[in-house]
């Protein structure tokens, strides 16, 4: 039962480091609007929650209602037989994020060659801070709902 | 933890736009800086800004780190030249040589930089109440 809280606030606290992430790559889109031949950048967010949850062992279920609580102890991951081998375990919540990064395609380049369009940048920023907020509050309810369950049922 | 890096990142580019928004500023001030040889003239000045980019995976896009100002390149435009012999600068033909500075161009690049400005100012202040609120994770 606490594994699968705690496996919530988890899923909760990736979801919040890719938001802080993003904020992040629009940030250097939105600074960088008068650079020439800067190309803006962005990542797939969908794909790369699904990757680090994936990796984690988090990811929900076929309904999508609740994370899944892992099944396989962490023990049991594939079997690393060469020294360039990458443990399939161990990586936990630890994904390099700037493996995600692509440019964006179908912009209109500047005279500069620079690809930000600053309007849309500006939006998704605003998403993406709803968003990061959407994630904190979805932290704090795993958190308190963590505490309720700690508690003796009064409150 | 990436919101700090968001602070840096801001706060270079708005440290670039002050300095081109002070580039339009010389250029306007000196608009009527009269000379008397075509050579001593005021040349109009630009800012070129280069992001200093984050290391890439093989493969994938980078994002910038910082905004930096690359170099202050001053544009070799013909001076304007004008018959006026009673100016104090004006050579033995009467001519006096003003920099070609283009105030309408200047205004725009004045309005692009401050508008630049105040979206990563905007783009400081939410990451500060963003950071915020991240600090009261589990308070309530």
């Amino acid at each position: 039962m606490l594994n699968k809280i705690t496996d919530s606030i988890q899923f909760s606290a990736e979801t919040l480091k890719l938001r802080a992430h993003r904020q992040e790559v629009i940030t250097s889109n939105i600074a960088n609007v008068d650079t020439p031949n800067y190309k803006a950048v962005d990542f797939n967010f969908k794909s790369a929650l699904h990757s680090v949850a994936s990796k984690a062992g988090l990811m929900p279920n076929a309904s999508g209602s609740a994370p899944l609580a892992t099944t396989t102890p962490a023990s049991q991951g594939l079997a690393t037989t060469h020294a360039g081998h990458i443990s399939s375990t161990g990586a936990r919540g630890s994904m390099s994020t700037s493996a995600l990064l692509e440019y964006r395609r179908n912009v209109n380049p500047a005279m500069d060659n620079n690809t930000v369009d600053l309007e849309k940048e500006r939006a998704a920023f605003a998403e993406n801070t709803i968003k990061y907020q959407a994630a904190i509050r979805a932290l704090n309810d795993d958190v308190s709902g963590l505490k309720t369950a700690m508690g003796n049922g009064q409150g | 933890m990436s919101l700090f890096n968001s602070f840096q990142l801001a706060g270079s580019a708005m440290q670039a736009q002050t300095q081109r928004l002070n580039t339009v500023a010389s250029n306007l001030a000196n608009v009527e800086t009269a000379a008397s040889k075509p050579e001593d003239v005021y040349k109009p000045r630009k800012v070129i800004f280069e992001a200093a980019m984050e290391k890439a995976t093989a493969g994938k896009a980078a994002m910038a780190q910082s905004v930096d100002v690359k170099q202050v390149t001053t544009q070799n435009v013909e001076p304007r030249k004008l018959y006026d012999p009673k100016h104090p600068m004006a050579d033995e033909q009467g001519f006096v040589y003003m920099p070609n500075v283009s105030a309408v161009e200047e205004m725009v690049d004045m309005m692009s930089a401050s508008r630049s400005y105040q979206s990563n100012a905007e783009v400081m202040n939410t990451a500060k109440s963003l950071m915020l609120k991240t600090l009261t994770i589990g308070q309530n």
